[in-house]
């Protein structure tokens, strides 16, 4: 069963990544920010990792940064999402690389397609 | 100018429009204003000018300028006398300060709409941030309920979930009225003797639910205390504190305390650190303020709660202030007047 990490401090977010995963059948880990989802990421490295924006401690880009200069998890795709329009220029133009940037509030069908499409692609790349 | 000072956690510049508009009003004022001078000392040396000339002509027609040949002065010509001189410098001096006192008031003024502008935009931009956060909840588990097949026990759950987003938006925009109302002075209280202590026990009780991290302690000198207060207020107040106090706290103990001195009731709200930076202290409790922090990620809430806890501490006639350091961590204060009657028990 392939292993999510979502980055996320907000319960009422971290509770719908969840509801909306629900039925892809894949393990999720929850981490309320980002030095803690850097640690989980390192411990699993999952197949997948959907991180907010803005977080306690390590904000999402700072993550995705950290993440890509670490070789064995720089290929591990990241997915965003945010609340600020204002900032995905900042997501875009950073060295995080994200595969795909969801804006809040996003649609449970979305995240689901988008995520379920990129474990697929990880799979055969596999 | 003390407003010009104003500092912001979340820094949007002013919108392109408006800053050369504003340029552009203080540049036309400043160029009318150099005309203004010029043609203000011009004009009162024509006029002295002239009056002189007339005068000088009336007197030879009515054959009264017949002084002494030295002082005599040709009335076919228009001539610059010195007193004319020193009437139009006198009038040029004072209109340039008067001009210029205008010209500054006018730059504060705008100055202040810039500032006025800034915040609104800054607000904006804050407030449709944090809506859209409980709005993701709604709408997304509202959709999950909608379109799958779901059992009773996770369609009660997901629909818990909207209702406590729900609440938090409703909050939001209550916290939101409240300020506005608050400075335009539209907020009325209802004071009636309400004990203080239980107010704060059923906040404490609510906000132990969310405060994982936080051990909320009560310390109270009496077990009643009374004060003249409008109970919803007070709650609000006390809500403010606390929970600010959970959401920025390192974890440990939320101390809360009550007590009856020298004809006053007093509140305060401990934690235990990190403390906040003593320039931020005195401004805490302005609108929108936010405490400058390298931790993007606590940006959290309107940045309305301190000012609504002044606001209502106001209305109830009492104050308000923070006392912080490093170590100790921040302490909350609030005085109370005590209630008049005799119903402290």
């Amino acid at each position: 069963m392939p292993a999510i990490v979502v980055c996320e401090d907000d319960p009422s977010i971290q509770r719908l990544v969840r509801a909306s995963l629900a039925l892809i059948g894949c393990e999720i880990h929850i981490a309320a920010d980002g030095e803690e989802g850097f640690a989980l990421i390192e411990s699993i490295k999952p197949a997948l990792v959907i991180t907010d924006l803005l977080m306690p401690k390590l904000d999402g880009i700072a993550l995705a940064e950290r993440v890509r200069a670490t070789p064995s998890l720089a290929q591990i795709p990241i997915v965003f999402i945010s609340a600020s329009l204002t900032r995905v220029r900042d997501i875009i133009d950073s060295s995080a690389r994200p595969v795909a940037v969801l804006k809040k509030p996003f649609s449970p069908v979305e995240l689901r397609a988008l995520v379920t499409r990129h474990l697929s692609a990880a799979a055969v790349a596999a | 100018m003390a407003t010009a000072t104003h500092q912001y956690r979340v820094s949007t510049s002013v919108p392109s429009g408006i800053k050369p508009a504003l340029r552009d009003i203080a540049g036309r004022a400043k160029r009318s204003y150099s005309v203004f001078l010029i043609a203000n000392f011009l004009a009162i040396l024509a006029i002295y000018t002239v009056i002189d000339f007339v005068f000088r002509l009336e007197l030879q027609r009515a054959g009264l300028l017949n002084g002494p040949a030295e002082l005599s002065v040709p009335t076919d010509a228009l001539t610059v006398h010195p007193i004319s001189l020193a009437f139009a410098t006198f009038f040029w001096v004072v209109g340039a300060i008067a001009a210029r006192g205008a010209i500054r008031k006018l730059s504060l003024a705008l100055n202040d709409v810039q500032l006025i502008h800034q915040a609104q935009n800054e607000f904006l931009s804050i407030v449709s941030h944090e809506f859209r956060t409980p709005l993701t909840g709604i709408q997304g588990f509202s959709e999950i309920i909608r379109d799958e097949e779901l059992t009773p026990e996770l369609v009660h759950e997901y629909a818990a979930d909207i209702n406590t987003d729900a609440r938090r938006l409703s909050r939001m925009i209550g916290d939101m009225l409240d300020a506005q109302r608050l400075e335009r002075g539209g907020l009325q209280v209802d004071l009636a003797p309400v004990d203080l202590n239980q107010v704060v026990r059923d906040v404490a009780r609510q906000q132990s639910i969310s405060a994982k991290k936080h051990e909320i302690v009560l310390s109270f000198d009496r077990p009643v205390l009374i004060v003249d207060g409008d109970a919803d207020r007070l709650t609000q107040i006390v809500t403010n504190l606390v929970s600010n106090a959970v959401k920025y706290a390192t974890p440990g103990k939320i101390t809360v305390s009550t007590a009856l001195a020298e004809g006053e009731v007093s509140l305060e709200v401990s934690d235990e650190g990190p403390g906040i930076p003593a320039a931020s202290v005195e401004r805490i409790f302005e609108r929108y303020y936010r405490v400058p922090t390298k931790d993007v990620g606590l940006i959290t809430g309107t940045g309305l709660g301190l000012p609504i806890v002044r606001g209502l501490v106001e209305l109830h006639r009492g104050r308000v202030w923070c006392a912080s350091s490093p170590i100790a961590g921040t302490t909350f204060h609030v005085v109370l007047p005590a209630p008049t009657m005799k119903l402290v028990s």
